[in-house]
């Protein structure tokens, strides 16, 4: 092992001997895990009238037994096109009560894509419906004609009518656990990361580590692989802890599913799996741009609980303060904080970035603006860390 | 081997805590000695490049101070000896090393006579923060000897020592200082005045006296006592 080498397995020792940082990971682990095992947590009871309006409970379920029967109702549906015979057969069902709704998975999509509770449609009507509505979301999105034009062109590569498939441990994912992970990661990476320059300074060891050779440039490439390291690798985790789950209850088919069959309004021609893989993507930069913004705090403030409280603070105001979409490049840019992109709707924000007539959605523009901004912290930081000379 | 000190200013506010002193140290031991609030800690920190002097330069064969060449043949101890309270001993030492720059053969053969050296042996897998202060003070001169260094600045290495380990010590120097610039600051006269080829004096940020002390100048700690007569201001 070269001095880099051993460098950078001396800082992982120095951050995971941290009392401070072992219960930290335990706790966001924990949390992970109760956050994809909360169903069984729940007890459903169902109700109907009977022919002189009395309410009376018709059964109870646990989560575990709920989640089960969604299962097996939806693996039923498997293949099926949603189209006119499939939206009659469904008006027949839902005409006579039943005590298990069968056909959750289709009926909840033609609500979605139709915006209507009850109106029956033909599956023309219904398509026609859908694309008004996405058009609709659009206007109300402000986006450009040139935006629309965009959009309607991929949505060229949405096949009508949909063919429903089997997707619930993707579809859990993505509409349950993406903004959960991104904040749990956060919070792990502002506890665990805001001490790293700070603590040497607190413990002292600052005033050895300046005045040696590799103290400078070094030191600082190796906490900073250390860092981004730990924010890859926890975004890692807690994803695979997830998939772990889910997959075990709710099985891994499904990738191939068409998006729009669980986000109706989404104008993205991807598949659920691909989605999944695209949040999992943008949270790994997210880990990494999280943990160089947290050690650059430390550097600059020199003080572990005010680099954490920036960190943790910034990510609770984006959940907060919401700017009008027409305030079109503050709000554009504010969307972008972590981790608020990581939320469904995402899916269908149409806004573009546009640069020398390229077309960069936000989904792809993500990843490119939270790498350039950790190469930015890098330089920053490095040059504060080479140059300090304390006063 | 000259360590070139040139009007070096340290200014905090309106409180100076250097004030201008020039100086050239060749190889030897040279004693710093100076009451509470002199200056020499501040000295030692410009010296070693992790305080930037407010005036003056600091050189080392042409080398700048805090540049990495001038960083490569420097030793520190400084008065707040800071070390990581989970590691052992051995693996600070190592760790220094590779800061340091040692390639990692000759940092286990160096952490491994140096532990023999500072009597740590036994102690030498167990974790910081179960050592004794002294056993941590002697880590400490461990950790600034690690990359045999030309310019070795040690800021009260003996606070905290035994009697034994003191003697001990006093020898080391000795030998280290026959090679190498030695520059150690204290309270204790008695610590230097047999050591330190060179005695160097600091009074309110000034250098008040510098030079060999012979047994002819009569005795070093009445002299030292006699500058700091009258106490504060
Ligand atoms: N960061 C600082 N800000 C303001 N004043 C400081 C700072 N560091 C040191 N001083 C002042 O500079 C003067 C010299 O302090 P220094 O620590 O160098 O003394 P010293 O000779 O090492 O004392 P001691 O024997 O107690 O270690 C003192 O008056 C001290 O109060
Ligand atoms: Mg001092």
């Amino acid at each position: 092992m070269n001095h880099f080498g051993i460098l950078v397995k001396y800082e992982w020792k120095k951050l995971l001997q941290k009392k401070l940082v072992r219960i930290a990971i335990l706790v966001v682990i924990l949390l992970q895990v109760f956050m994809n095992l909360s169903f069984l947590m729940q007890y459903y009871t169902s109700y109907r009238s009977d022919e002189d309006g009395n309410v009376i409970q018709t059964g109870g379920r646990s989560g575990y037994e709920k989640l089960m029967d969604d299962k097996e109702d939806a693996k039923a549906l498997e293949g099926r096109k949603v189209d006119d015979a499939m939206l009659e057969e469904m008006r027949q069902f839902y005409a006579e009560y039943s005590p298990r709704d069968k056909y959750a998975e289709i009926h909840s999509m033609v609500r979605a894509m139709s915006g209507e509770e009850s109106r029956e449609f033909t599956g023309e009507e219904l398509y026609g419906v859908w694309k008004d509505n996405i058009k609709t979301s659009f206007k109300s999105q402000l986006l450009s004609e040139k935006e629309i034009a965009y959009w309607e062109k991929k949505m060229e590569n949405i096949e009508t009518p949909f063919t429903y498939h089997y997707a619930m441990a993707w579809e859990t994912i993505l509409n349950n656990q993406c903004v959960g992970t991104g904040m749990l990661l956060v919070m792990l990476l502002a506890v665990c990361l805001s001490g790293i320059f700070a603590e040497e300074s607190r413990l002292k060891t600052s005033n050895l580590i300046l005045c040696a050779k590799n103290g400078k440039n070094p030191v600082y490439l190796a906490k900073a692989v250390v860092g981004m390291l730990f924010g890859f690798l926890g975004a890692f985790v807690l994803y695979v802890i997830s998939f772990a789950f889910q997959f075990y209850f709710l099985g891994t088919e499904g990738f191939h599913a068409i998006l729009q069959q669980d986000i109706v309004y989404s104008p993205y021609p991807i598949t659920i799996g691909q989605a999944v893989l695209i949040m999992f993507g943008i949270t790994v930069f997210i880990g990494v741009l999280e943990s160089m913004f947290a050690m650059v705090l430390s550097l600059g403030l020199n003080n572990n609980l005010a680099a954490m409280s920036v960190v943790v603070g910034l990510m609770m105001l984006t959940s907060f303060i919401y700017i009008p979409k027409r305030f079109r490049i503050l709000s554009w840019l504010w969307h972008f904080i972590p981790t608020g992109i990581l939320g469904t709707g995402e899916f269908y924000d149409g806004r573009l970035f546009q640069f020398l007539g390229i077309s960069i959605t936000n989904l792809g523009f993500a990843p490119i603006l939270y790498f350039v901004l950790s190469l930015v912290l890098f330089w920053v930081g490095r040059r504060k860390y080479v140059k300090v000379q304390k006063s | 081997m000259e360590l070139k000190i040139d009007r070096v200013t340290k200014q905090y506010g309106s409180k100076i805590a250097v004030d201008r002193i020039s100086l050239t140290l060749g190889r030897g031991v040279h004693g710093l000695l100076g009451e509470n609030g002199a200056g020499k800690t501040t000295f030692m920190r410009m010296i070693c490049g992790i305080l930037a002097p407010t005036g003056g330069s600091i050189s080392f064969d042409g080398m700048e101070a805090a540049t990495e060449g001038y960083r490569s043949v420097l030793g520190y101890l400084p008065q707040d000896f800071g070390y990581y309270p989970d590691f052992t001993g051995k693996d600070f030492l190592l760790y220094m090393a590779a800061l340091k720059g040692l390639p990692k053969r000759r940092a286990g053969e160096k952490a491994k006579e140096l532990i023999e050296m500072t009597a740590l042996k036994e102690a030498a897998g167990n974790k910081i923060k179960t050592y004794s202060g002294g056993m941590r003070q002697r880590l400490g001169i461990a950790q600034a000897l690690l990359n045999d260094p030309d310019i070795l600045v040690l800021d009260e290495p003996t606070a905290g020592l035994d009697p034994k380990e003191r003697v001990r010590f006093r020898e080391v120097i000795q030998e280290y200082g026959k090679k190498h610039i030695v520059l150690l600051s204290t309270h204790i006269v008695s610590d230097i005045e047999h050591v330190a080829g060179n005695i160097l004096m600091m009074k309110r940020g000034q250098l008040i006296y510098r030079g060999p002390w012979g047994e002819e100048k009569g005795d070093l700690e009445q002299f030292y006592l006699k500058q700091f007569e009258g106490g504060e201001e």
